[in-house]
């Protein structure tokens, strides 16, 4: 028996196709590990990702430009029918107060924080539909780093997990590899916040006998290191015992809506400012941030 | 030009175009579309290296577009692997016995392709993940493909003019009706 005559195809399929990937699977770099092959590459995807998003905000600007024109040629007609231009102003009128309210909301929030917030626009999602992360339009070059918190008006958004030099992800709490140090803030119980959807997280390590009931609030412990003590996470919306079992099954909605970042902050010095969570309700289809960040 | 040096730079062309597409996935589509589900923009050129490449450039690109996917993902780059790894034998497979000279034949494998891509992440992170899935996005794992297919309709034009460009042999169905 011939023991060099074996296909090499097979043994490069095999390789390739098989054992790689496998091994690869199997001994799994750890979360925002960037490996020093994939940084070139992670590099100049930065890059492309702003120059998108650049682009982006220029033919919004232009499309906009391009509009009011047309607008100032409809007002023109609409002067024949002054009923429907007092309307469309109106219209007009209400938006920019929305808008207004929520830039002045934010803008308190930051003149109000004593920690040193640095305010980052989201430019990017996850190329994978089951994870959820954000691109931010700051990196290292504005102060950013691996594992510093990042919040919203509303509570906790997540933490960067990797830091590029014009750019930053950051992977959100509702995301299934994201864990937060959390504790009810009524009953001061502490567990770990983990994603499970962009609707659902789950507190876990309670012992059975804590005190939780649905409805309680949970915030940041400030035991993790990232966030200073009290961020609200979410609420408490569902709690299950079963008989056998030494923990408790909590489930928790987060207070912040995955589907509608857009403007966040990153804790660049918290300065050991702890959070007096204020009751908000959930937001909808609002922005949290500030302006000027593009 | 030298023959290697034509390959190379049709090798980097298509690198390039895989950053811009992904990035496209990840960014542009999320500015002017929000929440809406983007296609898999980087599949088509991956699908296309399957179907028209030799085993070793298509082991190339994949090798590429999951390092391409890492750097937007927080997502396993081994589950990534693996599952492109599937992608091209189920490719390898439906070409053997289902393979038809025509665009249409392009855009049926690339839909394929984006419907098992996702089913096969949530598999394998079952097997080999510290954290497996916990939710499964249904309305993306069906409209994604979609668009996807859609997708390599138009980017299937752009691909084989990249080849022409750089001296490769054009896929013949790029002139058989589809």
């Amino acid at each position: 028996m011939n023991w060099f005559d074996f296909d090499l195809r097979k043994l490069f399929v095999a390789l390739s196709f098989v054992l790689i990937p496998m091994i690869y699977a199997i001994v799994q770099e750890r979360v925002g590990q960037t490996p020093w092959y994939a940084k070139p590459v992670s590099s100049v995807s930065s890059q492309v990702v702003r120059a998108y998003s650049g682009f982006s905000s220029m033919v919004r600007g232009t499309t906009s430009l391009y509009l009011n024109l047309i607008d100032i040629k409809s007002d023109n007609r609409v002067l024949k029918s002054q009923n429907a231009e007092l309307e469309a102003k109106l219209l007009q009128l209400e938006e920019l107060k929305t808008e207004n309210d929520r830039l002045r909301t934010l803008l308190n929030f930051k003149k109000n924080s004593v920690m040193n917030l640095l305010a980052a626009k989201v430019i990017g999602r996850d190329a994978v539909p089951e994870h959820q992360t954000v691109t931010l339009n700051r990196g290292t070059n504005h102060g950013v780093r691996v594992g510093k918190a990042v919040i919203s008006v509303h509570g906790v958004v997540g933490y960067i997990y990797r830091a590029n030099s014009f750019t930053s992800q950051v992977i959100l709490v509702v995301d299934r590899f994201a864990a937060i140090d959390a504790i009810v803030q009524r009953s001061r119980a502490r567990g770990i916040i983990e994603g499970r959807s962009p609707n659902q997280l789950r507190l876990s390590y309670l012992r059975r006998d804590d005190d939780v009931q649905t409805g309680d609030l949970i915030i940041t412990s400030g035991l993790d290191g990232i966030f200073p003590k009290g961020f609200p996470i979410g609420k408490v919306t569902n709690v299950t015992k079963t008989q056998n079992d030494v923990s408790q099954r909590v489930d928790v909605e987060p207070s912040i809506n995955p589907s509608y970042l857009e403007e966040l902050f990153v804790v660049i010095e918290s300065k050991n400012q702890d959070f007096e969570p204020l009751e908000q309700p959930k937001p909808q289809a609002t922005n949290t941030g500030e302006p000027g960040v593009g | 030009m030298s023959d290697k040096n034509l390959l190379f730079r049709n090798y980097l062309v298509h690198a390039l175009l895989l950053i811009l597409l992904t990035s496209l996935q990840t960014s542009f589509w999320m500015m002017w579309l929000g929440s809406l589900p983007p296609p898999y923009f980087w599949m088509p050129t991956v699908v296309y290296f399957f179907i028209y490449r030799s085993l070793r450039e298509s082991t190339g690109i994949f090798y590429f577009a999951a390092i391409v996917i890492a750097a937007q993902s927080v997502a396993p780059t081994g589950i990534t692997l693996l599952s492109m790894a599937m992608v091209y034998l189920f490719n390898d497979g439906l070409k053997r016995r289902f393979y038809w000279p025509s665009i249409s034949y392009f855009v049926f494998a690339v839909g394929a392709s984006a419907f098992l891509f996702g089913p096969l992440s949530l598999l394998f992170s079952r097997f080999f993940d510290s954290r497996p899935v916990t939710y499964i996005p249904w309305f993306t794992y069906v409209l994604s493909p979609v668009m996807t297919s859609l997708s390599a309709l138009i980017l299937f034009p752009i691909l084989t003019w990249i080849d022409e460009n750089e001296g490769i042999e054009r896929p013949t169905e790029f002139s058989v009706e589809g």
